[in-house]
């Protein structure tokens, strides 16, 4: 099918800001601060067949997830119930494609003139589907069956109307009917924003064109892609990420997820046969997820100036994966914490050799180091200010640090690399939502991987109950053991996540004197830490302090300008202590200045250092 | 080849060598560099954050940090976090062109370098 260039580019970029407002439509109507503070949501478009051509530049993974539920759809249900116009479909199964149960998808043919022409798709990030723990995080479970509730595709709308037996089943589980019931209501409003605005591009430019555009989009992503990886060296980078799990042990296990990319010409492979056996629930993916993974890192590692059309970019590359593996689970392993897990492991790990392979193709300037490689999150539940039953998830953690660049400093707190309009929540609006108070959030000292590029600084929390009841948490990250935001050529990793509860404080007294606690190391109470995953309670005095990964260092701290160095201390982004003893900087108190005599001794010293601590010379 | 901003793999008196920017050989080019680099392990505070790692974590009794060495020129190569006695990784590897295959690989004749020491 052809197609005019000039008609191609106006309506690629018409069809690219159509996924932009049907992803924002599900801003607007969620009332979720997941999905209108944190962006924690997506919609694509896809072909008649089930391929996606656009995806929005929010939650990037779901460019895999929803095309894995249409397609299912289109395969299972086409003659049972059918499927007709003004129809859509309601999943959350990860062994349909969803990542976790918590991200609840619809999705809808677009029909014109009888036939179908295409297909929309929305999901967001839910906050409680149903199941024995409150929230995303199947606490304990053992498989999929002591997860959330899971949702294999219904037809949620039939021909324009959204079925009340199945809506009412849908919501029946959940411990929050109304807010599951409004962002059922996003998605199947995005949807209908997808239809109109593309029978309105068909009515303008005719089917021919608009299928060409489609068909166009996708050959044109997939060789642009090939011809970038054709001009890149061939070789075999390989990456290990670690996460930290109790299997029901009793013991936090190390899993690893193990990815072996290998280049040649214009392939470029994906291996994660490597990787640990699956665990029995919680932190496993399946299939959709893990290409989903990938793929996120691929789009800002090599597809700068490439369409991100997943279609056409994942065509040019192979993912290989283990069946029975933490990244390739087998039914009825359980996935409901996968996105942050396993999920985030499978990127990190993409990300990182990507990284490698650009720095051999000599394009420094496009390598960024690890970026907030682990996610510390909080989902809480309990009666808010007026003794209503609430559930949410703090995400500040997606204000992680972002890694070191190959030419320049990561960018502190600037959060996801891979779903770069994700943010993270307005403190005073979860104040205002939740009974919650924050003692402070900022950027935290130190906590930004070392280098000659700094690893961007992260982001750390306190807060405590206020005004209502917090009757349970669920504390969760992959990785609290390790740092795993790493750097590259050299950098250095960034801080590990850190979150433990002050038992019993006198953060309220404090408050009584008119004193708002700056550190929590100047409350008294007793200080509780937790494993990867954890549930407990929070009593009114007991105060959450939490840190998120920074970003990972760009080659070697002493290799700094000590001006830069000098900025950062002044920023507060680095200590002098810190300056001294890993960038071999000596800064002058109280001038501020940096002492370049001796700071040229101190490296010299750190160098003869490096000799002794490696046990001699070679 | 260039492996990182320090390292590459050159034609040196006929044979492919990993090479230091500093000049400085460090073994073959289709063998791992982390082996014939100075390596340095221990605990995360090496990295430098104490503030953060302040011993909260049970991760020091499980994880190390690695530090890979120029042997001439004391450069850090690369960094590793990994699990306490786990393999070193080997994070590049060349795909053999027909060319470099046909040269013979001095492995056989190098052994790497045992010199570790923990530090904390």
């Amino acid at each position: 099918m052809k197609i005019d260039p000039i008609t191609f580019e106006v309506l690629t970029h018409r069809l690219i800001a159509i996924n932009d407002e049907t992803a924002l439509t599900i801003r607007q109507v969620s009332p979720s601060p997941v999905a209108n503070q944190v962006y924690d949501f997506n919609s694509c478009l896809m072909t008649k067949d089930g391929d996606a051509f656009t995806v929005g530049n929010y939650i990037v993974s779901h460019a895999d997830s929803i095309p894995a539920i249409t397609k299912n759809v289109i395969a299972e249900f086409s003659e049972n119930p059918g499927i007709s116009e003004g129809d859509m479909f309601l999943c959350n199964d990860p062994y349909t494609g969803s990542p976790h149960q918590t991200c609840s998808t619809v999705v809808a043919p677009i029909f014109w003139k009888g036939e179908i022409v295409s297909w929309s798709g929305a999901t967001v990030h839910v906050i409680d589907v149903g199941g024995p723990v409150e929230g995303q995080v199947a606490f304990g479970a053992q498989s999929l069956f002591a997860e959330q509730r899971v949702t294999t595709p219904v037809k949620i709308v039939e021909k324009g109307t959204v079925r009340k037996d199945i809506e009412r089943s849908y919501v029946s589980q959940t411990r929050l009917p109304e807010l599951l019931s409004l962002d059922l209501r996003a998605k199947i409003a995005s949807n209908n924003v997808a239809r109109e605005r593309i029978h309105e591009v068909i009515s303008q430019y005719g089917l021919e064109n608009y299928l060409g555009t489609l068909e166009t989009l996708i050959s044109l992503s997939e060789k642009r892609l090939r011809s970038r990886l054709k001009e890149f060296p061939d070789g075999i980078w390989r990456h290990k990420t670690y996460l930290n799990y109790d299997p029901g042990s009793g013991e936090q296990k190390i899993y690893t997820v193990s990815l072996e990319m290998r280049k040649k010409g214009d392939s470029l492979t994906f291996d994660f046969s490597g990787t640990d056996d699956q665990a029995p629930a919680v932190i496993n993916m399946t299939r959709p997820a893990l290409t989903g993974a990938v793929l996120m890192a691929v789009f800002p590692y090599l597809c700068w100036d490439i369409p991100h059309c997943p279609t056409g970019v994942e065509r040019a590359y192979e993912v290989v994966s283990r069946q029975g593996s933490l990244v390739d689970c087998r039914w009825p392993a359980g996935c409901s914490k996968s996105t942050t897990t396993s999920l985030r492991a499978a990127t990190v790990a993409t990300s990182l050799t990507l990284a490698k392979m650009l720095i051999a193709a000599g394009r420094t300037d496009r390598v960024l180091s690890s970026s907030q490689a682990d996610i510390n999150i909080a989902d809480f539940f309990g009666l808010d200010h007026n003794s209503k039953f609430f559930g949410t998830v703090l995400l500040d953690a997606m204000g992680g640090g972002m890694g070191a660049r190959g030419f320049k400093d990561g960018i502190d707190t600037g959060g996801n690399f891979d779903s770069v309009t994700a943010g993270f929540p307005n403190v005073e609006t979860m104040e205002a939502r939740f009974p919650v108070l924050y003692l402070y959030r900022r950027q935290i000292m130190d906590s930004g991987g070392a280098g000659k590029y700094r690893g961007g600084a992260t982001i750390g929390w306190a807060w405590v109950p206020h005004k209502g009841k917090i009757t349970g948490i669920v504390l969760h990250c992959a990785a609290p053991e390790a740092a795993v935001s790493v750097g590259v050529s050299g950098g250095y990793p960034s801080c590990i996540n850190q979150r433990y509860v002050k038992r019993d404080s006198d953060v309220r007294t404090r408050f009584q004197r008119g004193i708002i606690p700056s550190e929590i190391d100047e409350l008294d109470g007793h200080e509780e830490t937790f494993p990867a995953i954890a549930k407990t309670f929070l009593g009114d005095n007991d105060v959450v302090s939490m840190v998120c990964m920074g970003g990972g260092g760009f080659g070697d701290p002493l290799e700094r300008d000590p001006a830069l160095v000098l900025k950062d201390v002044k920023n507060s982004l680095v200590s002098n202590e810190y300056a001294e003893k890993v960038y071999g900087v000596i800064i002058e108190t109280p001038a501020m200045n940096v002492d370049f005599s001796k700071t040229e001794e101190k490296r010299a010293e750190i160098r003869s250092l490096r000799r002794k601590g490696a046990g001699g010379v070679r | 080849m260039i492996i990182n901003t320090q390292l590459e793999i050159v034609l040196e008196g006929g044979k492919e060598v990993v090479r230091c920017k500093c000049g400085r050989v460090l073994c073959s080019g289709n063998e791992n560099y982390k082996l014939f680099a100075l390596r340095q392990e221990g605990p995360f505070s090496m990295a430098g954050p104490e503030k953060i790692f302040s011993g909260k974590y049970k991760g020091e009794e499980r994880f190390v940090f690695r530090l890979f060495f120029c042997p001439g020129c004391l450069t850090v190569l690369e960094c590793e976090v990994a699990p306490k006695g786990s393999q070193i990784l080997r994070d590049y590897e060349p795909i053999p062109s027909p060319e470099s295959q046909k040269i013979e690989s001095t492995a056989k004749d190098r052994s790497p370098s045992p010199q570790v020491k923990s530090s904390g």
